[in-house]
């Protein structure tokens, strides 16, 4: 098997040989070519590299089928230097944080606190008190939406959530609706599945008081504009959130620039660990939002009549949290920040696109989600064909991916399916994979339908 | 005249046409063929009230007594899942309620099925083969009411020629 360094290259020059023999090609345009051929071929080099970073992804499955890892949506698979970084948390200084009187746990704090900044750093935030961790997106959302029924929204208000929210980002804000009195209010999408904007205008009032939206959506791929949202809907004086679970892996966050007043994102969605996740919140946000939990962590005194409690951020973090997991997600995201991430969401893309075209020849395969400006997750179904079926006919080939409703039922309810089979792409995918996919998809579908 | 052993005769004969599949594809192909094998399950008694509770496909069972033994049909939306069905029927439909009750399945294991499913498909096997036996013990001690609507012949060609 060639790498995905040699694929991307044979493929950019036979693009360059297929335009070079065109007479019609200009000199100019052949110069083009040979940059874009340069590109592509620096790009799949990367690639290759930054696979190389993956163990798992050299597993042979059942029957000795190549493992093809296109559940990357669901979750990213992880670099050895994550299982190394919690082995030696466990191996050397296994430790509780914050309050130990000895050096084990200074070096623990040290590491868990290192990550805190790390991440700070990851999500362009300048102050990593900023940085709350919990167990991942879904009670990064729960705390906010929590938080602010009791101080935030009343009976009247409205909570505006969009038509491709994962039920992460539906249900808190429903229980908030439950608790407040306030009102679930969805923007629609248009007809190319992307956020419905004449719609967000026309629902956007002084009532919407919490946005809370999805920047990627984890069952279409589309790609929400939230920094012109967040702005309008604060322009309203309401406060904004954002599900960034697919977005922290694919997107470059700067949340300085995108201003929103929460952003949360799981690890493991970003090559770290399951059971951690971060909440980023603007600091006014955080002072005035009550604390989810209590307990040990987040208190500055307790008595029996009341207890004071801590400063950002160990105001939402009570009890002894995933220390090993907080570590390990610092540590990747410093491996992922030594990338040329540019370079590799070219090599993404390349991916994407080379799918898309052999996709769009199978017959009676239809792609969901906006044609461009999308995200590198494929929703598709094929007429006459179970997405179950798919899903299991597929596995016995080695290609793991995901099939069902992607936790949008409400989604997949509006576009009139059960369900959809869902390809999803990270950097470390080449593109002899997107092949064995497409061909691993044909013989499916010709078998259930013959 | 089948005898209750017949179970075990039905498994052995299943454990020995699965035996030449190396490739789980090859596998799957025979099971996608007999599920459209499957003989066809009236769409009027495609309700939810037949349906088996923690499938992730569409599962449909019913089930009628005739002579002592019992009939099942069923039918599913998804091809795979209506193949494993079939497996079941042939092995369990037309056998006496006492025979379903208590027959070991061994031959879902036999023929790799079960642990090339995921634990939520193997759990949805597992309520299939759960809501037979309910079948069963409820026609058999005439406590299941839901089995009244079946009155209508049932043709019993869900069994091997």
């Amino acid at each position: 098997m060639s790498t995905a360094g040699t694929a991307g290259a044979d493929q950019a020059r036979d693009q360059a040989q297929n335009q070079a023999r065109d007479p019609s090609h200009d000199q100019a345009q052949s110069q083009t070519q040979k940059q874009a051929l340069a590109k592509a071929e620096a790009a799949a080099q990367h690639a290759a590299e930054f696979r190389a970073a993956f163990p798992i992804l050299q597993t042979r499955l059942a029957n000795n089928k190549p493992l093809v890892y296109l559940d990357n949506a669901a979750s990213s698979q992880k670099p050895a230097l994550l299982s190394d970084t919690l082995s030696e948390y466990y191996r050397e200084y296994n430790s509780n944080i914050h309050r130990g009187a000895h050096q084990l746990a200074s070096r623990a704090t040290e590491a868990y606190e290192g990550a805190r900044s790390t991440v700070a750093r990851f999500i362009g935030c300048p102050d990593p008190a900023l940085i709350n961790f919990c167990k991942g997106t879904t009670e990064g959302i729960n705390l906010v939406a929590s938080g602010l029924s009791s101080t935030w929204l009343r009976e009247g208000d409205e909570v505006l959530i969009s038509a491709m929210e994962h039920h992460a980002n539906i249900v808190p804000w429903q229980m908030a609706c439950q608790r407040s009195g306030a009102r679930l209010i969805v923007i629609p999408l248009n007809e190319q599945q992307e956020l419905d904007l004449e719609a967000f205008e026309r629902l956007l009032s002084p009532r919407t008081r919490v946005l809370a939206l999805v920047w990627i959506s984890n069952a279409l791929g589309s790609i929400n504009p939230v920094a012109d949202l967040c702005a309008r809907a604060q322009a309203m004086g309401a406060q904004v959130l954002i599900d960034a679970a697919q977005a922290c892996v694919h997107e470059f966050i700067d949340v300085t620039s995108l201003g929103a007043d929460y952003v949360v994102f799981s690890a493991h969605k970003v090559y770290g660990p399951t059971g951690v996740g971060v909440l980023y919140g603007r600091r006014e946000r955080l002072e005035t939002l009550p604390p989810y939990q209590g307990g040990g962590e987040m208190i500055k005194e307790v008595y029996y009549e009341y207890s004071t409690y801590n400063d950002l951020p160990y105001k939402f973090e009570a009890g002894t949290p995933n220390i090993a997991g907080v570590i390990g997600l610092g540590a990747v995201l410093e491996f992922l920040m030594k990338q040329d991430r540019v370079l590799l969401a070219q090599h993404e893309q390349a991916l994407v696109q080379r799918c898309m075209k052999a996709l769009s020849r199978v017959e009676g395969l239809r792609i969901y989600g906006p044609p461009e400006h999308r995200s590198s997750m494929i929703s598709f179904t094929v007429e006459g064909v179970h997405a179950y079926d798919l899903g299991l006919l597929l596995d016995s080939q080695g290609i793991a991916l995901r099939t069902g409703h992607h936790c949008c039922q409400p989604l997949m309810r509006s576009l009139g399916i059960d369900g959809t089979c869902r390809a999803s792409f990270l950097p470390y995918n080449t593109l002899e994979e997107v092949d064995v996919f497409v061909e691993g998809l044909k013989k499916s579908v010709n078998m259930l339908r013959a | 005249m089948e005898s209750p052993s017949d179970i075990q005769e039905r498994e052995r004969e299943i454990i020995e046409e699965f035996s030449i599949f190396d490739d789980p594809m090859d596998r799957y192909a025979y099971i996608i063929d007999l599920g459209k094998k499957l003989p066809a399950f009236d769409e009027a008694l495609q309700r939810d009230e037949f349906l088996v509770p923690g499938c992730q496909s569409k599962v449909w069972l019913i089930g009628a007594l005739k002579e002592g033994r019992v009939i099942l049909q069923a039918d599913s939306n998804t091809a795979i899942t209506r193949g494993i069905v079939a497996l079941l029927l042939r092995v369990l439909s037309g056998q006496p309620a006492s025979a379903i009750e208590n027959a070991p399945l061994n031959f879902l294991d036999a023929i790799e099925l079960r642990s090339h499913l995921s634990s939520q498909r193997a759990n949805g096997l597992a309520s299939m083969i759960k809501r037979i036996r309910a079948l069963a013990s409820g026609l058999d001690g005439h406590r299941n009411p839901r089995v009244s609507v079946q009155n209508e012949p049932v043709n019993d060609s869900n069994q091997p020629s």
